[in-house]
């Protein structure tokens, strides 16, 4: 019994280690930008996953990351122009999904932060969202003997540090690979596009992948769509100052774009309809090309990821 | 001819069908998203998003679930007649893991684990005709667990239940809730909820 579960724990410790490498062969991805830690394991993984589902770590205990980041909805805020936090506050951008984050140069739509580690600094203390101090979050953790013995199995100290916390949440936000959608069997010559399908592809190659390039459909850039700029929001300005920067955002990705609606910065489209609409005033797209592009936008929906259980709501169990 | 045969086929087929609807209303004309009503003399409305659900029958073992929407007219009817409906989704439905259909977290009424699915979402702003501002607001009631569990029946039974939002805005304006964001269980969340749970009536 002892050795059976061991087998298993060490075998789902492996497959997890090899997802990026395994995403990188397969696919010809390229090469992820963030890389893991030294601390990256099935336990690791566990608690970053408990992590993102606790309400612990804000400061009234009433939201969590997944609050805003749904695991059914590519870890989008679905339906919601932007983001909400605390006490019924409402950010000012859209909550984006959270999935291949191993090949993002930066985050945020202004890109204001340069690694995955980092981002999650954010989110906790911004008083919009989880509004809550760094200093409370370690509070309440060390206090928390579940979690006091998973950090210190983990990371070999008997308190829990700022540093700790942000790369257990790593852990969990690194793993949220989606590369199994129906475009990625046809790639792998596992299936075939219909007709209409294939007329969206040529489309898409003609007019977006500039900015949304296969096989992630990003890009580490930031651009500005054409989309009126509001003045409470100036985009990628806001970090760098330069005029060349007013208006300009992150280029999102679209795998999973069926569910993250709604689109734009500040959530103010809401379908694709809508989006194509916008886009098709500059492109002089007819209907039955935009018709053609949906349905192949469509294809980038991996369902698997959308319903895998490894993601979806998780507390931490104790160990003999 | 065989054309007006094919539309009175289906048009009889398509009231056979429909057992029991919903109706939204503004004091008994039918409801349009983004158009602008009066509420009183100063204050008009303009709703740009309403969605709840209705669950049938659950006492009776049934779990049916409808999510209605103020923006698909289909979503307003369903084919079979229950003798009981609730606004809302009750506990048992909260936490059994469905997540397909009128729960598909894509339908933007899943919150997360602890909060369950919002019963009812209403998105749009207030008009002081006076001086021309508006108020935006965003109700998101729900909650599956007390003391602000958001799951009421409806009293009475019918083939046509109103849904009337004046009077849901008129006795919002009256009550002592002034905050115009609610997207969390809370006590105000429960005190709208109930308010729009009051404002549903069967046709007589």
């Amino acid at each position: 019994m002892t050795n059976k579960v061991l087998i298993l724990i060490l075998l789902s410790g492996l497959l997890f280690s090899l997802t990026l490498d395994r995403i990188k062969t397969d696919l010809k991805w390229p090469a992820p930008i963030q890389k893991k830690t030294a601390y990256y394991s099935e336990t690791s993984f566990e608690l970053g996953r408990a992590l993102f589902y606790d309400p612990l770590l804000s400061v009234d205990s009433s939201i969590s990351c997944s609050s805003c980041h749904l695991s059914y909805t590519s870890f989008a805020h679905v339906d919601h122009p932007t983001s909400h936090g605390i006490a019924n506050r409402i950010g000012k951008r859209n909550a984006p999904g959270l999935y291949n984050l191993a090949w993002r140069q930066d985050f945020h739509w202004d890109g204001g932060v340069q690694t995955l580690t980092g981002q999650a600094l954010n989110p906790l203390t911004h008083p919009d969202e989880m509004g809550e101090t760094l200093e409370n979050i370690l509070l309440k953790l060390n206090q928390h003997k579940r979690y006091l013995s998973f950090f210190k199995r983990i990371y070999k100290q008997n308190v829990i540090e700022t540093w700790m916390l942000l790369d257990a949440l790593q852990q969990f936000t690194l793993a949220l690979v989606s590369d199994d959608s129906y475009y990625d069997k046809v790639q792998q010559n596992k299936g075939h596009f219909s007709v209409q399908q294939a007329q969206g592809q040529k489309l898409f190659e003609q007019y977006c992948n500039r900015c949304h390039e296969a096989p992630l459909f990003f890009s580490n850039r930031f651009e500005s769509n054409g989309i009126t700029i509001l003045s409470n929001d100036l985009g990628r300005f806001e970090i760098t100052g330069s005029e060349s920067d007013k208006g300009k955002f992150r280029i999102p990705s679209l795998r999973n774009i069926t569910h993250t609606l709604p689109y734009m910065h500040d959530g103010r489209l809401r379908s694709l309809k809508e989006v194509l609409r916008h886009y098709g005033q500059q492109l002089k797209l007819d209907d039955s090309q935009q018709k053609d592009l949906i349905a192949f936008l469509k294809t980038l929906t991996d369902s698997t990821f959308l319903s895998n259980p490894r993601f979806q709501y998780h507390t931490l169990t104790p160990k003999p | 001819m065989p054309y007006l045969f094919l539309f009175l086929f289906a048009l009889t087929g398509q009231l056979s069908f429909a057992q029991q609807q919903i109706a939204i209303n503004w004091n008994g004309l039918a409801f349009e998203l983004d158009s602008t009503y009066l509420l009183n003399d100063s204050t008009a409305l303009r709703i740009s998003q309403l969605k709840f659900y209705v669950q049938g029958d659950p006492k009776k073992g049934g779990q049916a679930i409808y999510l209605v929407d103020a923006a698909e007219r289909s979503s307003w009817q369903w084919k079979k007649q229950h003798e009981v409906l609730q606004i809302g989704v009750n506990a048992t439905l909260q936490t059994s893991g469905v997540f397909n259909g009128a729960l598909d977290p894509i339908n933007g009424m899943y919150w997360a684990w602890n909060t369950g699915f919002i019963s009812v979402k209403c998105v749009g702003e207030i008009l002081e005709l006076k001086n021309g501002r508006s108020q935006k607001f965003e109700y998101h009631l729900g909650a599956y667990q007390a003391p602000f569990a958001c799951i009421a029946t409806v009293i009475g039974s019918g083939s046509t239940l109103n849904c009337d939002l004046q009077a849901w805005f008129s006795s919002i304006l009256t009550s002592k809730v002034d905050e115009w964001n609610i997207m969390q269980p809370s006590q105000a969340s429960k005190v709208l909820f109930d308010l729009f749970t009051a404002s549903f009536r069967y046709d007589q």
